[in-house]
């Protein structure tokens, strides 16, 4: 089985996802355009197996990700749980995320798993050449300018044999 | 009465959050146990009362479906209600878990009235 991804249908998907979960609303940019606004980004990969293979992945800045743990939580950003939840918030975020692309690409009885998120913290030139292999890649900004990436990379892409906390 | 609930999740954030949902949906939460995958949940298990137990899938050391299967052979643990929490939402995992046993599936990303829904049914709670 082929495995092409509509690009309209990851935007929407991840759109409503990050909206309904995090309550951060997005659209798509020039990447080349768009600081992270911190010198470390979070980038969480997952594995997926089914009819086709690949890995999943979401990357945001350190900062960025202590307001999505905020979101998460419902707790103001300064506080300290959500200071200590970014790393968490992306890596759950990419599992959510996950779950229900899987169930569209992948519809009815069909059989597929995911394995256990991996975040990992990358400097901007790091990360750059890690995507660089990316199937499909989104460059996400939020109505408040935080900048926010999805991608799918095939089926051997590098996943990190644990997190590096 | 109070009820003491279990959350099974590697993900800290998530255990909040489902505490925060249970916690709205207005039963009488007495301690609330966590742990952060199907290893710790046994251990909790084994030492203390738990009402139900909410569990994710996806977990290092020990996954959600051998801590069901885990849970189902012990005769101590046979009958306590386990929801599964989790982002798979693949029908065959849903139906197969089921089949088991398990009480009820809320799929992430879930809203707070989903727990309300499940934790009175499972719980057998009247609905006012």
């Amino acid at each position: 089985m082929s495995f092409e991804i509509d690009q309209g249908e990851f935007m929407r998907t991840v759109s409503q996802t990050l909206g309904e979960t995090a309550f951060v609303f997005v659209e798509e940019t020039e990447e080349a355009h768009l600081s992270w606004g911190a010198d470390e980004i979070l980038e969480a990969r997952i594995s997926f197996h089914g009819p086709s293979d690949g890995v999943l992945a979401l990357a945001a800045g350190e900062k960025f990700a202590t307001e999505l743990a905020a979101n998460l939580l419902g707790i103001d950003p300064d506080n300290a749980e959500a200071a200590r939840g970014g790393r968490d918030a992306v890596g759950e975020l990419a599992n959510i995320l996950l779950g229900v692309l899987l169930e569209r690409w992948f519809p009815g009885d069909t059989t597929y798993g995911m394995d256990v998120p991996v975040v990992r913290s990358l400097g901007t030139g790091a990360y750059e050449k890690e995507a660089g292999g990316a199937k499909i890649r989104l460059a996400l900004v939020t109505d408040e300018g935080q900048r926010i990436d999805a991608m799918v990379l095939a089926r051997g892409a590098s996943v990190p044999a644990c997190s590096d906390d | 009465m109070s009820y003491s609930i279990l959350i099974v999740d590697d993900s800290a954030t998530i255990r909040s959050v489902i505490k925060r949902s249970i916690g709205m949906t207005g039963i009488d939460v007495g301690a609330v146990h966590e742990a952060a995958n199907g290893l710790e949940a046994l251990e909790v298990l084994g030492r203390e009362w738990v009402d139900i137990v909410f569990a994710d899938l996806n977990m290092p050391e020990m996954n959600g479906v051998e801590l069901v299967e885990r849970m189902f052979e012990d005769s101590m643990l046979v009958s306590t209600p386990v929801v599964i929490v989790s982002s798979d939402h693949n029908q065959r995992t849903i139906d197969g878990l089921k089949e088991r046993g398990i009480r009820a599936y809320i799929k992430k990303p879930f809203r707070p009235e989903n727990f309300r829904d499940v934790v009175g049914e499972v719980l057998g709670l009247k609905k006012e």
